[in-house]
């Protein structure tokens, strides 16, 4: 039935996906609702929470608020609750509460704003959208920051990417972003920053000076097609993994085939497999497979939002959990790989799980394989074939 | 904001009774969580759990669900935006609800939503007449709505009532009570349950316990229920309205003085012939033995325990122990002398709300203590030995004291890792 989770837990929220890429800028993160909603984040969707200061609060919403308004009891909470001195911004999210009784966001922080050198400002948030929904809006917010701290020196004469999108939601933990970074900087190119993770302040105002960023996540799109319109700073889509990463990086020094590498080589006819998840990921470990097994027909379907640009035939966004089971029965695919929660709706089709923060939380968030740059190793995966 | 005890009682009337402040923004760390809704609705066994929900408000308790193995019965219908418009979740609703009693064996469905219905106005009492006459099951409603958090209809208070609301016909068994308001079964190994036996009542019902919903449906016939925590004290009221179930103010506590209150009250039941004093006096001599351990020690006390926060504060004052700090959440009506008590002896203590904002920046600057009481003081300072007392345990009585006495003498030196102690903890805001 639509809507009904039967096997699946809600997945993270679009106000986790602006937390996760927020949340070691050194800012203020303020969730506006009551308390509920930001245990999501705090205790389920933010992996980083113990390692890292936090300064996210909730706005402790009320019902008598929630009825004669809030705007005025928000603003106030956040003029006299915030301690720390030397942040970097303000951001306020919305939650299914104020989604309901229409906060105006905009106004509250158009008042905070008064007397503040620094930004303050909000992200279109409900709780009713999925995180990739929250994490476009996020990264295009941070991209249009760009023109309110300007960047700190000229653009650098090396060969330097930023990496954006590498959020927890999407690659949970430092030690993946790290394999990106690596993968990279062992075939010289400089990162200049990482946006998602492993980031500061600082780093997101010298983003100007890299030459290039490197999206590796969907959800970074619509930021990098922003910085590239105003700043001129071109994109290129695809996660550095396996034996991919040689052709993501010769696309990068501007050596490829003139096609992007994400989208290079085409599925073949043969054992079908089926890679659910994040679809730049996805369409990563395509090409990596494909470059070891040409014949493997390969599709990317997912549960969240597909570029409609960097889809191949096959792929496709599933709307309810009952849908990925009648796909598998229809499609009969020799390996699916995915979040292992998946596996309660993939029947008896072979599963490799490889865990997606954003469907199973902490379930798996400790785990320490590499399924990123040069390390991910391909044949615990081609060998299940 | 940290309020000083001796100026508690004037901040408590200005911020109409709540410890975390109206005005200030909460922080809400993983640590700062309990049991949630669901872990408590899921006791009752043999029915599913609805959730009419947006996605952002049920991802933590369906996490906390597969980490405790309860997942199966819990089911979420994901709201869209159009239906906060147009209303057709609740269509969406009753599709569902058909849809989870044809495939399963449900003897019982509780059905949540949350603080947006609640603005909503949502007709979920209709629906839920409705379903229950073409179904013929029963449907108990919940809420999982936190703007009303802090107030006498808060979730923790009335997912009691949502689960007993299950409970119908009375029937009359004269041994058996219930065990009402306290999340876990109370230990095997206090001595309530022989002072019970001692009377004649050999059955003690705790939802917890009950293998399948008809052992569940039996609590209407008990006797008697014995509330041990405060937050099933509505649910207590409603049971004895609804179905005549009468009750009686027994509160867990470390107290010599409201554990002897308490039997007194259990024995207005009947002739009970168990001697508490036995017991009694065994519990204070290790009080008096343990003191060398404990005189002077410094000390910070949690709000993530199983216990009334100023309850447990006067007992470990009483055990010499030099109290550094209190978090916690409330003062409840029953702890309030315990909290007066502890005023005159520690004006000077500071309490804690425990969602201060301050709290962001307190793990920068974490002071070293003695004993930390509770998994949230080993987050915000640096506990030289840690005691726990997590919800799965619920200590009661004499032997209540005799295990935390015993907690504290063997607690080892806290070196593990906070973080895995919080997540295993797997509480939810």
């Amino acid at each position: 039935m639509k809507g009904l989770l039967k096997k699946l837990p809600p997945f993270a929220p679009d106000y986790s996906g602006v937390s996760s890429l927020f949340y070691t800028l050194g800012g203020a993160i303020i969730i506006n609702g009551a308390d509920g909603c930001i245990g999501n984040v705090t205790g389920y969707d933010e992996p980083r929470f113990f390692d890292h200061d936090s300064y996210i609060f909730s706005s402790g919403l009320k019902e008598t608020h929630a009825i004669t308004g809030d705007e005025d009891v928000l603003r106030s909470k956040i003029e006299d609750s915030l301690e720390k001195e030397d942040l970097n911004f303000i951001v306020i999210l919305g939650t299914p509460t104020s989604a309901v009784i229409a906060s105006d966001h905009e106004s509250v922080t158009t008042l905070l704003s008064r007397g503040r050198e620094i930004p303050v400002f909000t992200v279109n948030t409900t709780g009713i959208d999925c995180y990739e929904k929250g994490l476009s809006r996020a990264f295009d917010a941070l991209a249009r920051k760009a023109d309110f701290y300007p960047p700190l020196s000229e653009p650098s004469e090396d060969l330097s990417v930023n990496i954006v999108g590498a959020t927890p939601l999407d690659f949970w933990g430092m030690e993946q972003a790290g394999e990106i970074r690596d993968s990279l900087e062992k075939r010289g190119i400089r990162v200049n920053g990482c946006w998602g993770m492993d980031n500061s302040w600082e780093s997101v105002r010298k983003s100007l000076q890299a030459q290039m960023n490197l999206i590796v996540a969907a959800s970074a799109l619509r930021g990098a097609r922003y910085m590239k319109k105003h700043h001129g700073i071109p994109f290129i889509c695809g996660v550095p993994l396996a034996r991919f990463a040689e052709a993501l990086t010769e696309e990068i020094r501007g050596k490829g085939s003139g096609q992007p590498a994400i989208m290079a080589l085409k599925p073949g006819r043969g054992q079908r497999l089926v890679l659910l998840g994040e679809q730049l990921w996805s369409c990563s470990l395509r090409q990596a497979l494909l470059l070891e097994n040409p014949d493997l027909d390969i599709r990317c379907i997912s549960f969240f939002k597909q570029e409609p640009s960097l889809k191949m035939e096959g792929d496709l966004v599933l709307q309810e959990e009952d849908d990925l089971t009648e796909y598998v029965n229809r499609e009969k695919p020799t390996l699916v790989i995915g979040d292992p929660l998946y596996r309660r709706l993939t029947c008896d089709t072979p599963f490799y799980g490889i865990p997606h923060l954003a469907v199973s939380s902490r379930l798996y968030w400790n785990h320490d394989t590499p399924y990123t740059g040069d390390a991910m190793d391909l044949n615990e995966i081609l060998k299940r074939l | 904001m940290q309020v000083l005890l001796e100026n508690l009682p004037q901040y408590l009337k200005e911020n109409k009774k709540r410890l975390n402040s109206k005005d200030a923004l909460h922080y809400c760390p993983p640590c700062g969580g309990g049991w949630g809704v669901v872990k408590t609705a899921v006791q009752v066994p043999e029915v599913q759990v609805l959730f009419v929900i947006p996605i952002g408000c049920g991802r933590h308790g369906a996490i906390a669900a597969m980490k405790d193995g309860t997942d199966s019965r819990i089911h979420y219908l994901l709201m869209e935006e159009v239906d906060l418009v147009s209303g057709d979740h609740l269509e969406k609703t009753e599709a569902a609800v058909r849809e989870l009693v044809e495939e399963t064996e449900a003897k019982g469905l509780i059905l949540f939503t949350t603080c947006i219905d609640d603005l909503l106005g949502s007709d979920f009492e209709g629906l839920i007449e409705k379903m229950e006459e073409e179904l013929q099951i029963p449907i108990s409603r919940g809420k999982m709505n936190p703007i009303l958090s802090e107030t006498p209809r808060a979730p923790d208070i009335m997912v009691h009532n949502t689960a007993y609301n299950f409970l119908r016909e009375r029937g009359q068994e004269e041994s058996a009570v219930n065990l009402v308001g306290c999340l876990s079964p109370v230990t095997s190994d206090s001595e309530l349950f022989d002072f019970l036996e001692s009377g004649g009542i050999r059955e003690v019902r705790h939802m917890g316990n009950c293998s399948n919903f008809d052992e569940f449906l039996s609590m209407a016939d008990s006797r008697v229920n014995l509330l041990i925590r405060a937050p099933g004290k509505r649910a207590c009221r409603d049971m004895e309205r609804a179905i005549g179930l009468p009750w009686i103010d027994l509160p867990a506590s470390f107290l010599p003085e409201k554990i002897d209150e308490g039997y007194k009250n259990l024995s207005l039941l009947g002739d009970f012939s168990y001697d508490t004093g036995a017991l009694k006096r065994e519990a204070e001599e290790a009080i008096r033995e343990i003191r060398p351990l404990t005189a002077g020690r410094t000390a910070v006390l949690g709000k993530t325990v199983n216990a009334d926060s100023f309850d447990l504060a006067l007992f470990l004052h009483r055990l010499g122990f030099q109290l550094k700090y209190v978090l916690a959440a409330a003062v409840k009506d029953h702890e309030q002398e315990a909290m007066e008590i502890l005023r005159t002896k520690r004006p000077d203590l500071p309490v804690i709300p425990h969602l201060d904002p301050a709290l962001a920046l307190r793990q920068e600057n974490s002071e070293e203590v003695d004993f930390g009481f509770g998994l949230d003081t080993a987050v915000y300072f640096r506990p030289r030995k840690l005691v726990l007392l997590p919800f799965e345990t619920s200590l009661f009585g004499y032997r209540g004291i005799l295990a935390l006495l015993e907690s504290i003498r063997s607690a080892e030196p806290f070196s593990g890792s906070v973080k895995d102690l919080v997540y295993n903890a797997n509480l939810v805001i």
